[in-house]
């Protein structure tokens, strides 16, 4: 009853920090500008009919993305006056220390060659011609880019954007390791703008690790720390149990522990502290804790013998398994009389 | 009957149930790679595109030699396009493998990673996938046979569902009976514009016609300016308590990048398993990650990690710094199980744009099990070439090293052809 009220006070407690912080996101999303630089294109496109080669002048020739195709104060000057140090605020939001553009990250892109295609500049920055502000909002996304560089419109070869022979995380964002596996749940587009055909981990994790890629050569020699310290999760790629015992059974690699005489004493310890370690290896539905009588139920009185876990009635909750099924993981230790009133029926039942 | 017997026969009619099935799927499998090409020639459009990886790791064993071949098929293929995006398409993924050197448990042995049959826009804003392939929620996964239907009736909301069978990582090339083995799940997703994601989760899981796992879940994930946010909860109703609780949290602004997260959670013991009612202890985990950038792309990064054990708990960590072309760092481990320092590093240089000279290197003083006296070292190291034809084909050749206290020498050597296809 308590877990279910923690449980509950935790959801909620998530909810309402996220949902704030979710709203309040919405809400400054504008209050800060991402650039010192005041514009707005709406104004010259619909007010002053400017198109955009009259400022991007020389972005029909430009044919890398690291080409600098921002207009800089001398192109403004053809119709503003800028030598006027009484005017800056009407361009810089700080017009004490007036600054540039922030500098975005830039991929490979030749505008030359996609203008030549009769792509309009509203093709790929929609929404450009409406906008108040200068910040990096209507500069396309990987999903627009990928919307016709699907393989057979155009290629989609990584390093047609990325440079030659880029690594993952140049393609990747910061800190994408820890949160592709999330995101492959929660925003599966952000994973199938570019592994558009398939988004089955198996199309990058294709188990045989051959190469050290997913875990380095050495791995195999210090994965025991890992496994045991917490600092991964085995079981999100690997089914342990089977994937454990394959080489431990078969290379007879037992931990050292259980050849020490106080290990009879001590492993019920270990395994209150860290169960996931037994289990890695004992959970393969064979008898563990019941096997050699340790823990057995061997008089058929409850809690005589409460080696492994206590009397608790919530154990017991409802018709559970044990009712219909003989091979329930209970009469691994338990005694099944199949007759109300005693043994391990009789807990319940009754004892006449 | 007794539950064991009753099980020896049940896996006995899944044998042979599961080969009739297993027909099946070998059956869309042949259609992909082998009876689609001859479709070619008719009126619908033909497109197949996918990747071929021909591989060959070679070592040695003791007196025992080892070369074990690969060789792996990604494809997808559409074979039909209605109006607008409505789509019949195939995809697999299979490998087979052997060894001249020694021989296998199943010699060859071939694995089919998934095989489906993907429909989509029939009906509207539906995705169905049908045969094997990879399910996942937040609250749990699973290799199935079966089917799984996604639904988005608006852009903002999306409802994913799955059932069938799992697959046996033992034996792959089988498949499982539903009634023994079943799987299904869910997920209920929720998009708040473009900056917050809500999201139910379930996933229930019969091992042996046993309850193994069965989770509810929530998760929340927002953007606010620089920063994402992501939690999620997870309840296990099988046995009626917590899971797990994750809160994560990232910044990536300017020239710096950090990355946070705490977790609490109950440790991965199956609900049918006599683990599951010991009252054992819970594991609390938390992680601090930073990068900043110092000059041009030379970045100096930092990783802590750390879980709570009663009486023991276990720190891990890494320092560095890295380039586009090499990293370099000092990792540490100890605490609960053992220590382990070292070093690693990697490498990776271009040369004449399709050519690539890669190596990387780790040094190991690590102490596993509390009970050794000493220290043990491991040295590992790879160097390999890569050339590059076009944007499709690569082949490339490397050289393993490994040398431990139970490897004393060890030489590898790998071979790797890739081929990309694409036909229209």
């Amino acid at each position: 009853m308590i877990t279910r009220k923690i449980t509950f006070l935790l959801t909620a407690a998530i909810l309402f920090i996220a949902l704030s912080y979710a709203i309040a996101g919405e809400e400054t999303a504008t209050a800060e500008p991402q650039s010192d630089v005041i514009f707005s294109h709406a104004f010259h496109i619909s007010e002053a009919e400017a198109t955009c080669d009259i400022c991007h002048s020389e972005i029909e020739g430009s044919s890398r993305g690291a080409d600098d195709n921002l207009p800089d104060m001398g192109t403004c000057g053809d119709c503003h006056d800028v030598d006027d140090d009484e005017t800056c605020d009407m361009c810089h939001h700080n017009p004490e220390e007036p600054s540039g553009y922030v500098e975005a990250d830039k991929v490979e892109f030749n505008h030359q060659l996609h203008l030549a295609l009769d792509l309009a500049c509203l093709s790929c920055h929609d929404g450009v011609d409406q906008s108040e502000a200068v910040d990096d909002t209507f500069m396309p996304g990987k999903p627009l880019c990928m919307d016709c560089h699907d393989g057979s419109t155009a290629d989609n070869a990584c390093n047609l954007c990325h440079g030659e022979s880029p690594t993952l995380a140049d393609i990747h964002p910061d800190g994408w390791r820890h949160r592709h596996g999330e995101r492959a749940v929660t925003q599966r587009q952000w994973c199938t703008a570019c592994h558009r055909r398939e988004t089955s981990c198996l199309q990058c994790h294709r188990g045989d690790n051959l190469q050290g890629n997913i875990h380095d050569l050495n791995y195999r020699f210090t994965h025991g720390l890992e496994a045991s310290g917490k600092q991964a999760d085995c079981r999100q790629c690997h089914e342990t149990t089977s994937f454990c015992s394959d080489c431990h059974e078969q290379k007879i690699r037992m931990p050292l522990n259980h050849s020490l005489l106080s290990w009879r004493r001590d492993h019920g310890e270990a395994a209150r502290r860290d169960v996931e370690n037994c289990a890695a290896c004992h959970e393969g539905g064979q008898a563990t804790c019941g096997r050699g009588g340790c823990h057995s139920d061997f008089d058929g009185v409850r809690g005589s013998d409460p080696r492994i876990h206590a009397a608790d009635a919530a154990l017991f909750e409802g018709r559970g398994g044990w009712h219909s099924d003989l091979g329930y993981y209970c009469y691994q230790c338990h005694t099944n009389s199949n007759q109300a009133g005693s043994g391990f029926c009789g807990y319940c039942h009754g004892t006449d | 009957m007794h539950k064991k017997q009753r099980h020896t026969s049940i896996r006995q009619n899944c044998t042979l149930g599961g080969h009739c099935r297993f027909g099946i799927v070998l059956l869309l499998y042949a259609l992909i790679l082998a009876g689609l090409p001859g479709l070619t020639d008719s009126s619908n459009a033909l497109e197949l595109d996918g990747n071929l990886w021909s591989e060959l790791y070679v070592w040695e064993d003791g007196d025992l030699q080892h070369w074990r071949p690969y060789q792996s098929v990604q494809a997808n293929m559409t074979a039909w396009r209605g109006s607008g995006r409505q789509r019949l398409s195939f995809h697999t993924h299979a490998r087979w493998m052997s060894d001249f050197g020694d021989k296998l448990e199943a010699d060859p042995q071939t694995s089919i990673r998934y095989a489906y049959a993907r429909i989509s826009e029939l009906p509207s804003r539906t995705t169905i996938n049908l045969g094997r392939q990879f399910s996942y929620t937040t609250v749990g996964s699973s290799l199935l046979d079966g089917a799984e239907v996604r639904y988005s009736p608006t852009k903002r909301v999306e409802l994913q569902l799955f059932g069938g069978a799992s697959v046996d990582p033992q034996n792959p090339e089988k498949m499982r009976s539903l009634s023994d083995f079943g799987v299904a799940g869910g997920r209920l997703a929720y998009r708040h514009k473009s900056s917050a994601r809500f999201g139910l989760n379930w996933m229930y899981r019969e091992t042996d016609d046993q309850v193994s796992y069965h989770r509810l879940g929530l998760d929340v994930s927002a953007t606010i300016h620089h920063w994402y946010l992501y939690t999620r909860t997870a309840f296990n109703a099988a046995n009626h308590r917590l899971a797990e609780l994750l809160a994560r949290g990232s910044c990536s602004r300017g020239r710096w990048y950090l990355s946070g997260e705490l977790l609490y959670r109950e440790p991965s013991v199956a609900s049918n398993s006599v683990f599951s009612i010991i009252d054992f202890d819970r594991y609390r985990q938390g992680r601090l990650e930073a990068r900043r950038k110092v000059w041009k792309d030379l970045s100096l990064t930092g990783r802590v990690q750390m879980t709570l054990f009663s009486g023991d708990d276990s720190w891990s960590g890494r320092l560095g710094v890295q380039t586009r072309i090499f990293s370099l760092g000092w990792h540490f481990q100890r605490g609960y199980r053992g220590v382990n320092n070292g070093v690693d590093g990697s490498a990776n240089l271009q040369l004449r744009r399709v050519w690539n000279i890669y190596a990387a290197a780790n040094i190991s003083r690590y102490h596993i099990q509390p009970e050794l006296d000493d220290r043990a070292d491991a040295y590992s190291g790879r160097l390999g070439i890569a050339r590059r034809f076009g944007h499709s084909t690569d082949v490339r050749a490397e050289v393993q090293i490994l040398r431990n206290a139970v490897n004393t020498s060890d030489t590898r050597f790998y071979l790797r052809l890739n081929k990309g296809f694409s036909f229209k």
